[in-house]
């Protein structure tokens, strides 16, 4: 049975949607956590973070190449046996949706801090499903295209803010330039380098116009979307200082908030929530995309889309099970991060060994 | 595809409707300035300086009065109220005016004196969680009561006193006589382990002209807000509040706040009269001006940190009374050197005085301390704090007199 495909796109599309999935954290709690734990170090870690991203992408890209017309769905079938590859499957498309939910929970979350404190979460929770379901309905080319046309602007917009910082910049307020030591500068970085946007690219590779770029792909994006994190790490320290960067709830909200040039140029935090709103989108379109392919790939379905609306409902649901915002930033940073690793790098590399040893076994059979 | 096509319509057609927490412009009330004085027990008197747009709206289309309470009325209107918490104070408010009260507008928090030596951080702290109060509105100390500044602060110049105190931070860039503080400034300052936080003083005047007594030469503003002899019973802005964690713990004139100002690398530009260096006893007047940014490098000497700052100013030479024509080769490195001594002698002072007085690294020394650590528990363990006053501080003055007014040489009276 052959999936249907919702078109594709070029690698320029590739990069930025990729980019601006990555960049979706950095407008939430995470960069908090992040100087939590390395201190005045933050944008060490996420140098840090960077490097073990790129270790990640070089072992799928392993994984793609010896399979060039599948993506990572069909060769962990290939490569674990039906029982095992299923079930290795589902904790692909169970990742995706627990990473939609929790970006649909803290999102929510963030804009009843700032510009909605008196509408209930389940409204807009429900705003950030339907834009959800209205992306992965109209596939991803669509979505693809429109983030090419966007991102400049957003890019436009995230440095008018953060450039409009410059009189507050202190440098002195990187030191000392180890922060809070080294272990915890690379317990930072398996934190900042546990992202979802390498799985997710091996699982829309055949989208790609050109699926050998994958490697070529993905490694821009992740310098791209790493490159605005250390940017706003180091913004975030300079501006604030380590002990009260720690404090805050939504760290680039509250740097755009403190644009003071003059009378005449200040409270711009608006351009800011709708580069945010839009960045929010695309996190959650692509995870529920993700998971809806999986969970076809994984059982053969023909379609993708009828997966969408249940897992939407999901989705909606289990973003609203943490009880509170500080827990739910909890189970996002503490929980979600340190886990993120077993589908997101240590499944993957299972699955390339198997590969490779299934391979070695049938070269020694044919051999023999 | 028709299911999501009758999703987006609906979607397109719920996001005009607007939102939960819309609120029509003529249904709030804007709080322009906060004052905070000691209240019964451990609670506080908040005071809200509120727009009256009633009022403004007829400035605007030239009906209404006077700025500041003429004929029309006041364009503001004050209440206080008492409260265990500032925000609990804000909620009680909403009792007593037709529109809901919002703190969106806000550009200045001030606190008296008195709340001020005993802490700020219960108070400080819940502003900086509220989500309508800003990191960038101006904090002020009042000498006396803050409720009462605020009742009777009536800037002649402007309609509202929320456009005062946003002005207020660019007129001190001509004269470097008081700190400008953001609410962000303060409360980070109040939680660093490498400087300490200040405040500008503010005060209504209490000195008329007739009580003044003759300034002294090399020194100018030496008052703190309140004290400057003034004929009119006007808000004055000048001085510092010195704080030592939250507890404010000093004061420095105008005078002094210009070395601090000069320091910290703050100082735009200021004027001096000091005593003519070829004349004794006349006076001479020089605007100063930041040449560049000081440089300061911090050492440890086993423990003992030794600070070395260098200051860089270019003064212009703005009144000669004494006829002495500096403006030539030979006499202007006499003034620069005169000039350089005073600036040198005065930070030194100022500096002996808050290692001894306040034991309060105000000039935020320690940043340039902590370069000095790897880590961040290797500079915690260095309780800068406690061993800024024991610190040695060398200053140098590099002075340049480029430019000298519209004179480039002074002929002397004849007779």
């Amino acid at each position: 049975m052959k999936m249907v495909r919702t078109g594709k796109f070029g690698p320029a599309e590739a990069v930025v949607l990729l980019t601006l999935s990555s960049m979706a954290r950095i407008f939430l709690t995470f960069p908090r956590f992040l100087v939590e734990i390395a201190g005045e170090a933050a944008w060490l870690s996420s140098l840090a973070g960077l490097a073990m991203v790129l270790f990640q992408v070089y072992v799928f890209l392993l994984l793609l190449r010896t399979h060039p017309q599948k993506n990572i769905v069909d060769i962990t079938a290939e490569a674990l046996g039906r029982v095992a590859g299923t079930a290795a499957n589902i904790v692909y498309a169970a990742f995706f949706v627990a990473v939609a939910a929790m970006f649909t929970r803290t999102f929510s979350e963030a804009l009843l801090v700032s510009a909605l404190p008196r509408t209930p979460i389940s409204v807009v929770s429900t705003g950030y499903v339907a834009m959800g379901v209205l992306g992965a309905y109209v596939g991803l080319e669509a979505m693809a295209r429109s983030a090419r046309v966007v991102y400049p602007f957003v890019v436009a917009g995230i440095a008018i803010l953060l450039l409009a910082l410059i009189p507050l910049w202190d440098y002195t307020q990187l030191f000392p330039p180890l922060g809070q030591g080294p272990l915890s500068i690379l317990r930072g970085g398996l934190i900042a380098g546990a992202v979802v946007e390498v799985l997710l690219a091996a699982v829309i590779v055949q989208s790609f116009h050109d699926p050998d770029k994958f490697g070529t792909i993905l490694s821009w994006a992740m310098l791209m979307g790493f490159g605005y994190m250390i940017a706003l790490m180091l913004i975030l320290v300079m501006t604030f200082g380590y002990n009260t960067a720690q404090e805050l709830t939504l760290p680039f909200y509250q740097v755009s908030r403190l644009i003071y040039l003059g009378r005449y140029f200040q409270r711009v935090e608006s351009i800011f929530i709708i580069i945010w709103g839009y960045i929010g989108m695309v996190k959650v379109v692509l995870t529920l995309y993700a998971a809806a392919v999986t969970f076809a790939g994984t059982f053969k379905l023909p379609d993708y889309r009828p997966l969408i609306w249940p897992l939407a409902l999901i989705i909606f649901v289990a973003s609203l099970l943490p009880g509170d915002m500080p827990a739910a930033e909890r189970i996002e940073a503490v929980v979600l991060r340190y886990y993120a690793w077993f589908p997101a790098f240590v499944l993957p590399l299972a699955v390339l060994a198997a590969g490779r040893a299934r391979n070695r076994r049938n070269r020694k059979n044919a051999g023999g | 595809m028709r299911a999501v096509k009758i999703l987006a319509v609906i979607l397109l057609a719920l996001a005009p409707a607007g939102c939960w927490g819309s609120r029509e412009t003529d249904e709030i009330a804007y709080v322009l300035a906060l004052g905070f004085d000691k209240g019964p027990g451990d609670s506080v008197i908040v005071t809200f300086q509120i727009a009256n747009p009633r009022v403004i709206a007829g400035l605007a289309t030239g009906g209404g009065g006077a700025g500041g309470g003429g004929g029309g009325g006041s364009t503001v209107t004050s209440t206080s109220t008492v409260a265990a918490l500032p925000i609990g104070a804000f909620y009680l408010l909403n009792t007593q005016h037709s529109r809901e009260i919002t703190l969106l507008q806000s550009t200045a928090f001030i606190f008296s004196e008195e709340l001020a030596r005993t802490g700020l951080h219960k108070y400080i702290a819940p502003l900086n969680r509220y989500r309508e109060t800003r990191g960038t509105a101006f904090v002020f100390v009042c000498r006396g009561k803050a409720g009462e500044f605020i009742q009777k602060n009536r800037p002649e110049l402007e309609i509202s006193p929320s456009k005062q105190y946003e002005l207020f931070s660019t007129v001190e860039r001509v004269h470097a006589m008081t700190p400008v503080v953001q609410f962000r400034e303060f409360y980070q300052n109040m939680k660093s382990l490498s400087g300490q936080a200040v405040a500008p003083l503010v005060a209504l005047a209490e000195k008329d002209l007739a009580r003044s007594r003759a300034p002294e030469l090399g020194k100018l503003g030496d008052h703190v807000a309140g004290e400057l002899p003034s004929s009119r019973g006007e808000s004055q802005f000048l001085g510092t509040a010195v704080f030592r964690g939250d507890k404010m713990v000093g004061m420095l004139t105008g005078d002094e706040t210009r070395y601090w100002n000069m320091i910290t690398g703050k100082m735009a530009r200021s004027f001096l009269i000091i005593e003519d260096p070829k004349s004794r006893g006349t006076p001479l007047g020089v605007e100063l001006s930041q040449a560049r940014q000081p440089a300061v490098k911090v050492k440890f000497d086993r423990d003992r940190p030794v600070i070395e700052v260098h200051l860089y100013q270019e003064p212009t030479i703005v009144g000669v009374s004494s006829g002495i024509d500096y403006e030539s080769p030979g006499l202007k490195p006499v003034l620069e050197k005169h000039l350089a001594d005073l600036i040198e002698r005065r930070c030194l002072e100022l500096v002996a005085r808050t290692q001894e007085e306040f034991r309060s690294d105000i000039f935020g020394f320690g940043r340039y301390a902590r370069m000095n650590f790897l880590t961040r528990k290797d500079w915690e363990m260095a309780k800068w704090h406690e061993i800024y006053p024991e610190a040695r501080v060398d200053i140098s003055v590099y002075l340049k007199i480029r430019r000298t007014g519209l004179m480039l040489n002074t002929q002397p009276v004849r007779y």
